[in-house]
């Protein structure tokens, strides 16, 4: 199982390396077909999302707007494989990431995907460098020191990796979380709400930071936002409404 | 003492010193049929659960009759409330409860004071508004019944009688379709509007005036930029907006219109190089019968309002800044959705 992930890794790697040096960038890394998220049951049903379908290409910064209760959050957390989807498929590089059992689907949450909240969600008890490279801890492997150096540096937050997550600001805590997501230099970043309780300067920063990693690592980068001065900068913008896609629009 | 003699006049309480002496007189044969000793002890029981349970109810209708006071001077117009009593326990929920809704009520109370008051300062604006034309009117009709009057003299007073009539009419009109909104009986169309011909429409209204003064007019728009809405009243919000601007703008001046569309709104943007807005009225320009401090003696402060309404009405914003050298910059937004 362990041998069959990182399979797909190395397979993945290579693919996008032999991609790239072809100069074709421009290619598929999310797909979702008909997907559809219900909760409850019988009067209490919810349809969440409603038949959703889109592609996502490599290196794209897609930005998901809505009111809230539409499902742009369900919507991603599927996307990330947090939760399951009632119907319909998610492909990443080609790959049906709901076919995985639940410990495979964890593998590929912690090595594919980077996921970034509005709250954080840091471990309280564990300080900056410790919270950074708990993806790579997890996975038991040894913390490659010089990723860690370049993402302290990167995030500006040098100085401070014995400092616990009550001991910074907000908008530090977030850097702390971006700089978690970016540990295992995934090829998918979500954020839900990064900048959702920031300050405007804050906002912009972690923006210009997710923005500078979306060019930088070729990632995609799919972010929720409330902002419209965020979701504007984006390439692409999807909108959504009662868990249905009603606007797609590519912005630039 | 008089809490004392207050406390034994409840129905409830007499009912229970009854049932409690019947109690004592009881234990007391029962004991005394046993022994002597168990008589007196089993009387000495009685009277101190008596006393302790008189007791308990004695503090809690204190209680109650002091709640009952201050409702009393709540009632007669005292506006300060005891919230001191921040205890666990039914009484206390229920002293909390009343305090809530005596607050609730004098709010709900200043609210119907605040309005009753806006609605007599509107009949007073609006009459006032109609009355200087109409005062006009007057003169002029009666300069006009004086037989021996020349054409040139006629003339020109129908023509001053013209624009008070005018003016009258729009002001009129203006508030009916204000009410109407207040009433919510306004229909929206929901269609596809090119900002093009929107911005064309809405400059008919005011071409003339503004080359008698001189002013240009140049509208910046890209072909192909729309939003869904309703074409004739956002025509009118426009209109309005272009209005103010021109008043406001001296004689030479220049209106300038932007349009751009982009993935989440579609925005209006309108600049003047009149005199701008004082600081003071800048968040207050939208107000129903609001007039600056520069505003001309034509002004009612019902133009901008009216144009903020049908604006919000279309899932659409409007703020207005001074322009960084000269003149005032409203800005329009319809959004294609929620974000």
């Amino acid at each position: 199982m362990k041998r069959y992930n990182s399979n797909i890794t190395k397979i993945n790697l290579r693919g996008i390396l032999l991609k790239q040096a072809r100069g074709e960038l421009k290619m598929e890394i999310l797909k979702v077909e008909n997907l559809s998220k219900t909760y409850g049951k019988g009067d209490n049903q919810v349809k969440a999302l409603d038949n959703v379908s889109f592609t996502v290409q490599k290196g794209e910064f897609l930005a998901i707007i809505g009111p809230s209760g539409s499902g742009k959050s369900t919507l991603l957390h599927i996307l990330g494989g947090v939760d399951k989807p009632t119907s319909g498929k998610v492909f990443m590089d080609g790959k049906d990431v709901y076919a995985q059992n639940d410990t495979q689907l964890a593998i590929f949450r912690r090595r594919e995907v980077g996921l970034i909240y509005q709250f954080y969600n840091l471990i309280p008890v564990l300080n900056v460098s410790e919270n950074i490279t708990l993806p790579v801890l997890m996975d038991g492997r040894k913390v490659n020191q010089e990723r860690l150096e370049e993402l302290l540096n990167i995030l500006q937050i040098k100085g401070r990796e014995k400092h616990l997550p009550n001991q910074l600001s907000g908008g530090q805590q977030q850097r702390v979380s971006i700089g978690r997501a970016l540990m295992n230099s995934p090829a998918l970043m979500l954020a839900d709400e990064p900048t959702g309780n920031l300050d405007s300067k804050n906002s912009q920063d972690i923006v210009e930071l997710l923005k500078n990693s979306n060019k930088m690592y070729n990632q995609t980068l799919i972010i929720i936002t409330h902002d419209e001065n965020i979701a504007l900068q984006a390439d692409r913008i999807i909108a959504i409404e009662d868990g249905r896609i009603t606007r797609d629009e590519v912005v630039r | 003492m008089g809490d004392c003699m207050k406390f034994f006049r409840n129905p409830e309480m007499k009912k229970i010193i009854f049932l409690y002496i019947l109690i004592t007189f009881t234990a007391f044969g029962i004991g005394f049929w046993i022994d002597l000793r168990c008589a007196i002890f089993a009387v000495t029981i009685s009277i101190i659960f008596s006393t302790v349970h008189l007791m308990a109810d004695f503090f809690r209708y204190k209680k109650l009759s002091d709640l009952s006071y201050q409702i009393n001077e709540i009632l007669h117009g005292q506006d300060k409330y005891d919230l001191s009593s921040y205890a666990e326990g039914e009484l206390a929920i229920l002293q909390s409860q009343i305090f809530k809704m005596t607050i609730q009520l004098r709010q709900q109370a200043s609210i119907l004071k605040k309005d009753k008051g806006y609605l007599t300062d509107s009949i007073a604006d609006i009459s006032h508004q109609i009355k200087t034309p109409l005062t006009s009117i007057n003169i002029i009709a009666s300069f006009l019944a004086e037989p021996d009057i020349t054409g040139e003299r006629r003339m020109q007073l129908t023509s001053e009688l013209m624009r008070m009539l005018s003016h009258v009419d729009w002001l009129i009109t203006t508030l009916l379709k204000m009410s109407k909104f207040d009433a919510d009986t306004v229909k929206f169309q929901n269609e596809v509007v090119n900002i093009d011909e929107l911005i064309k429409e809405a400059s008919i209204s005011i071409a003339i005036p503004m080359d008698l003064r001189d002013q240009k007019f140049i509208a910046k728009i890209q072909q192909g930029v729309t939003f869904i809405g309703d074409f004739a009243w956002s025509g009118e919000a426009i209109a309005n907006i272009l209005k103010n601007c021109m008043e406001h703008t001296p004689s030479g001046g220049q209106i300038v219109v932007l349009a751009e569309e982009n993935a989440i709104y579609s925005e209006i943007v309108i600049i003047d190089n009149g005199n701008g807005i004082a600081k003071e009225d800048l968040s207050h320009i939208f107000e129903r019968f609001y007039k600056g401090e520069n505003s001309s003696n034509q002004s009612v402060g019902i133009g901008l309002s009216l144009a903020k309404m049908i604006i919000t009405r279309q899932n659409g914003t409007i703020k207005v800044e001074n322009n960084q050298t000269v003149g005032a910059k409203f800005i329009i937004r319809f959004y294609k959705g929620i974000v």
